[in-house]
């Protein structure tokens, strides 16, 4: 086993201590953010604007540390769904390539503590955090990387419980030294950890989506835990705090459930409780998941509530499913991967 | 937003089980059974949120904790003695109880809420499935056999003996249940799912299911 440390994952800073460390100039840590993150080298050797002597002990004392996706399934409507190996485990990233952009929807930890009641994911329980490098894997070690326009931090795991690791890495991803997307090409997801929303907008410029599911409080803790500590109501209260301040672009991701989020009595209540904030709804179809007691809203259902909400000025839009003859919601594949299931003692 | 904390002082630390300790100082607010606490060194430091285990009308409050080599908190509490100052939060959350018949759930030091149930005096109509490893690791095991009697069911999964239900508290969860009976599920993660989806498939309304994960 390579127990040699990665330089992919490690921000400019981290890079100039192990320069120094290794006795160099501080204009080194640069020149190995360049050709990690902009140059996108697979190995020491292709950096040739360090010396012959500086690579070989580069390649003596670390790896780049990229690994390569161990699966991919495609879709036919040319969404793929590859498998990375991470934390001795693998976490899933999907490409939705579109008309004018391309997206992949990245993992943040392996499995999820979270537990929310229609998330596959959350069946794994939770297995491990990722790394800077394994997040970042996820978008270098692409087949289709150079193509992508937009990442979004959507797949398997809660972000904001992973904090400096997704911090670390969303630094990497937006820097002009690092991957350079822009912080309007990146959204982080989350079901709102409060304190670690707080520390979100304080250190990052990039777009926020709000997993909110239901609006009504004792409603939505039957289908995310979480309501249970941090109330939707705190985080809306945070939000709308920080946005006189703060221009990024919020959104809601709304997963319609038949019956259960999906009234107008639900519609009602959203657009009370987002009165103030500037930010749009997304809504979703729900992907079936084994065992579920929930079932997707039907097609009326999903025009109805865009059309009420966008009559009363919450811009709304479906989001269109993709890869759903993939397993595209995330999860699913990697669940099914999951060789054994580790057993624990309750 | 990070929640305000005050200093408290402990006034005792009480072993709960191996590697598991109760930490307790001079309760001074109100509370209902079953909120939780953010905890931290520091006034400024990490927070971590506890699920009070002490009664409404104690004293003393409460947390009861673990320890996880890994973590960054625990392994810090558990070098805390009495006279040392902790940070912590009003009490907040609710996942409290109700009056009525109830399935408690709990594995680890998920317990936590319902011991405070239980110390606050709602036993009535109410069933604690337990799960753990071995005897030993039933947090709080001998007032809630005091309190609920035969409606403290103890599942052992690496156990077996008196008053020990032998297997895994999610295989002694696979058996029919009244639809219209609330559950009150915490623990880890896993417990929560595993458990949640078997008692879904035992017919009970997902509505009727309510859970808090430690995280």
């Amino acid at each position: 086993m390579d127990t040699r440390p990665a330089l992919f994952g490690k921000t400019l800073e981290e890079l100039r201590t192990i320069a120094a460390g290794l006795g160099q100039k501080p204009y080194v840590g640069a020149q190995l953010a360049k050709g990690l993150y902009q140059r996108r080298v697979a190995s020491f050797d292709e950096m040739t604007d360090l010396s012959l002597a500086l690579r070989r002990r580069l390649e003596d004392e670390f790896t780049v540390g990229l690994t390569a996706p161990s699966k991919v399934d495609a879709s036919v409507d040319g969404t793929k769904k590859y498998l990375f190996p991470a934390a001795g485990k693998f976490v899933e990233a999907a490409f939705i390539p579109d008309a004018e952009r391309s997206t992949l929807c990245l993992s943040s930890q392996v499995g999820c503590k979270m537990g929310c009641l229609f998330c596959m994911t959350g069946k794994q329980g939770f297995q491990a955090h990722l790394s800077v490098n394994e997040i970042l894997n996820q978008v270098r070690s692409l087949p289709e990387g150079p193509q992508l326009t937009n990442v979004v931090y959507m797949g398997m795991g809660e972000p904001l419980d992973n904090l400096e690791n997704t911090l670390n890495s969303l630094e990497i991803l937006t820097a002009d030294w690092g991957l350079g997307f822009g912080v309007q090409r990146v959204t982080v997801s989350s079901i709102g950890l409060l304190p670690a929303l707080e520390t979100f907008f304080s250190r990052s410029r990039v777009r926020f989506a709000l997993s909110l599911h239901n609006p009504f409080e004792d409603e939505r803790r039957q289908l995310l835990p979480v309501q249970n500590v941090h109330a939707l109501s705190d985080v809306l209260a945070f939000l709308r705090t920080a946005q006189k301040t703060d221009a990024r672009r919020l959104s809601i991701e709304y997963i319609a459930f038949a019956g259960v989020n999906d009234t107008p009595r639900h519609v009602k209540e959203l657009v009370r409780i987002l009165h103030g904030i500037k930010i749009r709804v997304n809504l979703i179809r729900f992907h079936p998941i084994p065992g579920t007691p929930l079932a997707g809203s039907n097609e009326a259902a999903l025009v109805a509530m865009r059309d009420s909400l966008n009559e009363k000025g919450i811009p709304t839009t479906i989001r269109r499913s993709r890869g759903q003859d993939i397993y595209a919601a995330c999860g699913l594949l990697s669940t099914k991967a999951l060789l054994k299931p580790v057993v624990q003692d309750f | 937003m990070a929640q305000p904390l005050r200093p408290v002082d402990v006034t005792r630390v009480e072993t709960a089980g191996p590697d598991a300790w109760t930490l307790y100082w001079k309760r001074d607010f109100s509370f209902h059974a079953g909120q939780v606490v953010a905890l931290s060194l520091t006034a400024d430091g990490p927070q971590r949120l506890y699920s009070l285990a002490t009664g409404e009308n104690e004293s003393e409050a409460g947390v009861l904790f673990n320890l996880a080599p890994d973590g960054w908190l625990t392994p810090r509490l558990q070098v805390v003695c009495a006279g040392q100052t902790l940070f912590v939060s009003e009490p907040f959350g609710s996942f409290v109880g109700t009056p009525g018949p109830a399935v408690w759930v709990a594995n680890g030091t998920g317990v936590a809420p319902f011991l405070s149930m239980v110390r606050s005096g709602q036993t009535a109509d109410k069933t604690l499935v337990q799960g753990a490893r071995t005897r030993s690791d039933f947090y709080g095991q001998e007032l809630l056999a005091g309190k609920l009697g035969a409606s403290y069911i103890r599942c052992a999964s690496a156990d077996t003996g008196e008053g020990l239900h032998a297997g895994r508290l999610t295989t002694f969860l696979g058996r029919p249940w009244p639809a219209d009976t609330p559950f009150y599920v915490c623990g880890s993660a896993a417990m929560v799912v595993e458990a949640r989806d078997i008692l879904i498939r035992q017919g009970v309304p997902f509505k009727s299911i309510l859970s808090e994960v430690y995280f």
